[in-house]
């Protein structure tokens, strides 16, 4: 099992959380998936934590950042060897070229 | 962030109906023994399956055994799929399952604590290491996008397989996490731990390499 920082829900909409708790919202929160009285909470506690809001800044620049990534197309020649094996696998014979 | 279906990103989104009709019946085709449409099968998917078996595996020897292995798959087992789903859905949940069976049968050469990695917090719930450094800014200053890239793909090569998987298939592929849950067998609720998990790792791994701590 995976262990996730517990994310305890604020009690009351007067109760606080913690940068803790802010760190194991944030994917919620970015998907817009908190409940009304934990968004009010986590945006109360970003107006006053600034090292919270570098927390979350440096986390969405991640996301983006493996978003960016490029992959190339198969190579020609790797295309071929695929099709070739696959043709001997499966009919028993090369493919015609 | 905008979540994008498997359906839409690995099909084309105007994909016409005519054109689902095409390959139903050169699935048919296939199922019938017809080797021929097979062969265009192949000629359809075999870019998206190579991207996306690359994606998980991170070398070409590796992904190109693994792109043999999904087609073969695909003639063997195209009998049983029944079209209650896009056949790309099919076709990518078993890439996604042939490249992460692969994964795991890997012997790891290098055992990266991915705690290490992780944000740290004092007892009150604080953030360890004050101030958090704000370094959004100086990823694109200081990090050439090659430097960047290199950095995010050994990040991921790092991660435990089903971590990875997640991260592939949710910020690489746009597929929700319902979907995701489904290809993999897990739950939702595991699928968004792992994803914010492996987010969080290569957070850290980024941090680092820019001077910050992970915390």
């Amino acid at each position: 099992m995976v262990k996730h920082p517990s994310p305890q829900r604020p009690r009351s909409k007067n109760a606080k959380i913690t940068c803790q708790q802010i760190t194991a919202l944030i994917l919620d929160y970015m998907t817009r998936e908190l409940d009304a009285e934990t968004a009010l909470a986590f945006k109360a506690h970003l107006r006053e934590c600034p090292d919270c809001i570098a927390f979350i800044r440096t986390y969405k620049k991640t996301v983006q950042a493996a978003q960016s990534l490029r992959y190339e197309s198969i190579p020609l020649e790797m295309r071929k060897r695929v099709r070739q094996f696959l043709q001997e696998r499966i009919k028993g014979s090369p493919p015609n070229r | 962030m905008g979540q994008r279906g498997s359906t839409e990103v690995l099909h084309s989104t105007a994909k016409s109906q005519t054109s689902y009709d095409e390959e139903r019946v050169l699935i048919q085709r296939v199922k019938a023994g017809d080797y021929g449409a097979f062969e265009a099968i192949f000629r359809q998917h075999v870019t998206k399956v190579y991207r996306q078996a690359f994606k998980l595996i991170g070398n070409e020897a590796e992904t190109e055994e693994v792109v043999q292995e999904v087609f073969l798959a695909v003639h063997q087992k195209v009998k049983t799929f029944r079209g209650e789903s896009v056949f790309s859905t099919w076709l990518y949940r078993l890439t996604t399952n042939v490249a992460l069976s692969r994964l795991r049968k890997r012997k790891r050469t290098k055992e990266v604590l991915l705690d290490d990695y992780l944000p740290r917090f004092q007892e009150d719930g604080h953030h360890e290491v004050r101030p958090v450094r704000n370094w959004e800014n100086e990823v694109d200053l200081r990090l050439e996008k090659q430097e960047l890239h290199r950095l995010i793909r050994e990040a991921l090569e790092e991660l435990p397989p089903l971590d990875k998987a997640v991260i592939v298939l949710s910020d690489l592929q746009g597929i929700p996490n319902r979907e995701i849950g489904e290809t993999l067998g897990v739950s939702i609720p595991a699928v968004k731990a792992r994803l914010h998990r492996a987010r969080l790792f290569l957070r850290g791994k980024l941090a680092v390499s820019l001077g910050y701590s992970p915390s």
